[in-house]
């Protein structure tokens, strides 16, 4: 301790008057204290400061050396800045080793004295800080862990001294984001050149020359790393102005923490919840979150643009109110329940829009949990489904209908629901068909129909299923089991695919119809139709078959052994080109007739057989009809009559022949009767009168002339027959035949009186001849059937149509009126027992008819059975 | 009646011809009777014939064909000819053959003498 007044200065009365001066200004007082010349050095201390510095300090002593260190550096730097201003130097801070407390916070004050001898000293006084609280130990340890906290912070750390920013201290963190480059000692600009670029050196002289810190937020630096890549981070950072005790600024304190991370995945954060609030802005549902004890706290846009509710009137249970009364309580059951259970829901109820519509909505709920798996709540969806509902409602409706008209439908229907063929829908019809009960819906069709199996329809039906083809059954074999017994039936049916909304198939409709009688009846018909070309084979004509509109269909084996052709030939080439040249423009005439009449066929034809030769045919035809009338083939048959006709043919020229022969002795006979009438006549000897000669050769001559006509009608048969009757018409007056006829009979039928009156006088033109032998032969015949009754009358009348009338009326025995049907066919002849009391062929009527039919008249007959008959004829008028 | 018309009758039919000469000779014709067709021409220039009376169908030969003939040659294409049959219907064909007219066997008396006396224009 040095003590001023103890002060060894023996030098000058001055000086001691100085030392005394100082000492007198120190020594009370309670601060340390010292007093140092220009150089330095110690002229005095006071008590407290040997004290408090635990000093013994000697005038003359160099007050710098009592520190040693940074305390020493600190004070040396005051104490410069000090020479080098005349200013006071105030409120300095410093940190000095205090005796037993270790380093102590002073601050220090230097205030320049002048002597009254013109020496200037420098009075020191460090005042001890308050709040400094520790001593030595404690300050090493806060030191220690300054620099701990220094080195160790998860901050970067740096000073800059100086305009030029030069790097004093880092620690490893700012050395690590600077790449650890060799910074120390080197101003910014030369240590981080790629900074001074972004404008970072201009920052640190801002805060150098106007002493305001810089506090910068997520600024991106580009810095080099390690490998010298450059690379983006984003620092917080502080640029803090440091003073020295001087108070003016002599450096900057940088302070950084490097927050990419967070910047980075906050970005993503922010990013992915921008995202995230436009898509529940945007999907086209209304979503909601509801907390973990229930009600909503999260609603979208979507719900209050919706249902026109407000924010604060919906969370809670307040969504509620917008819910259809009637569906509330099912609504707030199912919410809870899902809430409780913690498991995903799904419920439908209305909602009233902000039109005050109710619209039918889904509610889907999912739980949702945090990262750790604990329960936080539900997330859902409300979709509005009411036009989707209410078709919903349309289709099931309408699935209902197609139900009930299935299960009322005659025909048998069934569906099949899955690969499997669950039968899910099966008609009574379709369920009496498989002759089965009902049980056996819900079963697939393995369990319901166990007999299908080794029959087709289970891949049928299981293709039908893969391509959604349709399968069409026509009348196919099915073996069921009905009631105990297999049997078989026969099914026209459809596998249809039935499809979704989507086309995904889901099922097959399975319609069927029972043919089983038919198609029996089919084989019956078969079987039928074999017979009949058995039997067709077996007939000795030719039998053929066509189809309704003549397609031929069927030649019989005498077809193809006449024509020498085979079956196919024949069908495609059809017999036509067989038939005689003459006859067969008359054949496709009447065949193309009587297939537009469906009327039977019937004609005479020659037919070439396979050596070439024409044989006689008679082809016959007739249409087979169903029983509506319609015609369903033509049955043709040719049988051949070659025989016939030229036995016919032979009879012909016979009878002709003899009618010639007859007739030759015959009129050889007439004649020399005649002669001898004639020689009678001239004759001047009288005839006896007991010799009846006269009347005799009469006689004779009479039946000479019955003869006669009977020969000639054998003829005219014959000729009506080959249809070779020709007439010789020409004008005449017919009640000039009449008479003339009538004369001739009187005169040689004395017996009958023939009475004639002519209405009127008329000419015809027609065959004299013939129409002269119709005459002869109704008034022979009236004759004939008169024997007891000799009266006949004959009357030529006039008609409306311009027709004349010529009656033959007598009062004979009649005609029954079945026999009227038949009296004009050829050979009939009334069945009498007095047969033979009537001679003649019987064909008289049937030749005067024939005749009458060529001239295109009519004939009649009108009589009642034993009162007589009336013949007439009518024919047109000459004019 | 002219007693001095020559008949000239083709039938091969001897029953006939014998009949007809008999009958027409006592009405005063002159009657010529041939049964072979082929010499009708000859003998109707030979015997300056007035009228042929030809029956229609002779043994081999036809009637018809013959007064196609008569017709044909010059000489006798006018002398009338008159047909007759036992086929009552052939008239059409004899006098598409060229007779002037035809008379069904068997006949009157009366009506043949007609016939005759009309063509030969009595």
């Amino acid at each position: 301790m040095n003590k001023l007044t103890e002060s060894e200065n023996p030098d000058s009365a001055y000086e001691n008057e100085v030392f005394a001066f100082a000492n007198s200004l120190i020594s009370d007082l309670r601060e340390p204290l010292v007093i140092l010349d220009e150089e330095l050095k110690i002229i005095g201390s006071n008590k407290v400061f040997d004290k408090d510095f635990e000093l013994e300090t000697d005038a003359g002593q160099a007050f710098l050396d009592l520190f040693h260190g940074e305390s020493r550096q600190e004070l040396q730097e005051h104490l410069d800045i000090r020479k080098n201003s005349r200013d006071k130097l105030l409120g300095v801070s410093l940190n000095l080793p205090n005796g037993h407390e270790g380093l102590r916070t002073y601050i220090l004050n230097s205030s320049l004295i002048k002597t009254p001898t013109g020496e200037k000293l420098i009075l020191l006084s460090f005042k001890k800080q308050k709040n400094h609280s520790g001593n030595k130990g404690q300050e090493k340890y806060f030191q220690r862990v300054f620099r701990e906290i220094f080195s160790n912070a998860p901050a970067s750390i740096c000073t800059l001294k100086g305009p030029n920013h030069i790097f004093e201290v880092a620690n490893d963190n700012y050395l690590q984001l600077i790449g650890n480059r060799d910074i120390l000692g080197k101003t910014v600009e030369e240590a981080l050149p790629e900074v001074g670029k972004q404008g970072f050196v201009d920052l640190l002289d801002n805060v150098y020359h106007t002493g305001e810190p810089f506090i910068g937020n997520e600024i991106i630096v580009n810095l080099k790393d390690e490998e010298g890549n450059l690379k983006n981070s984003y620092l917080n950072f502080v640029y803090q102005p440091t003073r020295n005790q001087a108070g003016e600024i002599d450096g900057i304190f940088v302070h950084a923490v490097d927050v990419t991370e967070q910047v980075l995945s906050r970005k993503k954060v922010e990013k992915s919840e921008s995202r995230l609030s436009d898509l529940i802005d945007t999907v086209p549902a209304i979503i909601w979150i509801a907390k973990a004890e229930g009600g909503a706290n999260y609603l979208n846009k979507n719900w209050y643009d919706f249902t026109g509710q407000k924010k604060e009137d919906s969370l809670g249970r307040g969504w509620l109110d917008a819910v259809h009364p009637d569906d509330r309580e099912n609504a707030v059951v199912t919410v809870d329940l899902g809430n409780s259970k913690r498991e995903a829901f799904s419920n439908r109820f209305r909602i009233k829009n902000k039109n005050g519509e109710y619209r039918w909505v889904v509610n889907h709920g999912s739980p949702k949990f945090d990262f750790d798996g604990n329960f936080e709540g539900m997330i859902g969806t409300v979709v509005d489904i009411h036009e989707e509902h209410r078709k919903e409602k349309i289709i099931k409706e309408k699935e209902h209908l197609t139900e009930t008209i299935v299960r009322e439908a005659d025909v048998a229907t069934a569906i099949y629901m899955g690969r499997e063929m669950r039968v899910s829908l099966a008609n009574d019809a379709m369920i009496s068909l498989w002759g089965k009960s009902r049980k056996v819906l819900g079963n697939t069709l393995r369990e319901a129909l166990p007999e299908l199996e080794g029959q087709p329809f289970h891949d049928l039906l299981d293709k039908v299923y893969t391509t959604g083809e349709t399968y069409w059954g026509k009348e196919d074999k099915v073996e069921l089991m009905i009631g105990d017994k297999m049997q078989t039936g026969y099914f026209n049916f459809t596998y249809k695919a039935l499809r979704n909304e989507q086309g995904k198939i889901y099922g097959i409709l399975n319609m069927a119809v029972d043919v089983t009688e038919m198609v029996k009846s089919k084989n019956l018909l078969k079987e039928s139709e074999s017979h009949f070309r058995q039997m067709a084979d077996l007939m000795p004509g030719k039998v053929n078959n066509t189809d309704a509109v003549g397609n031929n269909i069927y030649f019989n084996q005498n077809w193809l052994e006449f024509t020498g052709q085979d079956s196919e030939a024949l069908k495609t080439q059809g017999w036509t080109q067989f038939i005689h040249d003459e006859d067969r423009a008359v054949y496709e005439d009447r065949w193309r007739r009587s297939l537009q009449e469906g009327k039977d066929f019937e004609m005479e034809l020659r037919l070439k057989d396979k050596a070439g030769k024409f044989r006689w045919h008679l082809s016959m035809a007739e249409a087979v009809k169903d029983e509506s009338g319609n015609i369903q083939m033509w049955i043709g048959t040719n049988t051949e009559i070659h025989k016939i006709k030229e036995e016919e043919k032979r009879k012909e020229d016979f009878l002709k022949m003899v009618s010639h022969e007859l007739k030759t002795p015959v009129t050889s006979i007439k004649g020399y009767v005649q002669l001898l009438l004639s020689l009678l006549q001239k004759s001047r000897e009288p005839i006896p009168t007991n010799l009846p000669l006269k009347s005799s050769l009469q006689r004779i001559d009479h039946q000479i002339t019955r003869l006669t006509r009977l020969i000639s009608e054998i003829l005219d048969l014959t000729r009506i027959e080959e249809n070779k009757l020709e007439l010789q018409k020409e004008r005449f007056s017919l009640n000039d035949l009449v008479d003339e006829t009538i004369q001739d009979i009187t005169f040689t039928n004395t017996q009958h009186k023939i009475e004639v009156e002519h209405e009127l006088n008329c000419q015809v033109f027609a065959d004299r001849d013939r129409i002269g032998q119709v005459l002869i032969n109704l008034i022979t015949n009236a004759i004939k059937y008169s024997p007891d009754n000799n009266h006949i009358r004959l009357s030529v009348k006039g008609d409306s149509k311009n027709r004349v009338k010529v009656s033959v009326k007598d009062k004979g025995i009649g005609i029954s009126r079945t026999d009227q049907k038949n009296i004009f066919k050829r050979f009939f002849r009334i069945d009498k027992k007095e047969e033979d009391t009537y001679s003649g062929f019987g064909i008289g009527l049937f030749l005067a008819k024939e005749i009458i039919d060529r001239h295109k008249g009519e004939i009649k007959i009108s009589s009642e059975l034993g009162k007589g008959a009336e013949f007439s004829f009518l024919l047109d008028i000459e004019d | 009646m002219e007693e001095n018309s020559k008949i000239l009758v083709v039938d091969d039919d001897s029953g006939i011809g014998e009949m007809l000469k008999t009958l027409l000779e006592f009405y005063g014709y002159e009657v010529i009777v041939t049964e072979k067709p082929l010499e009708t021409q000859d003998l109707i220039l030979q015997h300056n014939i007035d009228i042929v009376l030809l029956d229609m169908l002779i043994s081999g030969v036809n009637g018809t064909d013959v007064c196609a003939e008569i017709r044909e040659n010059p000489e006798t294409q006018d002398t009338p000819v008159l047909m007759m049959s036992a086929l009552h219907d052939a008239g059409p064909k004899c006098k598409e053959a060229g007779a002037n007219d035809f008379i069904a066997k068997p006949f009157e008396m009366e009506d043949l003498i007609k016939k005759i006396n009309g063509i030969l224009g009595k």
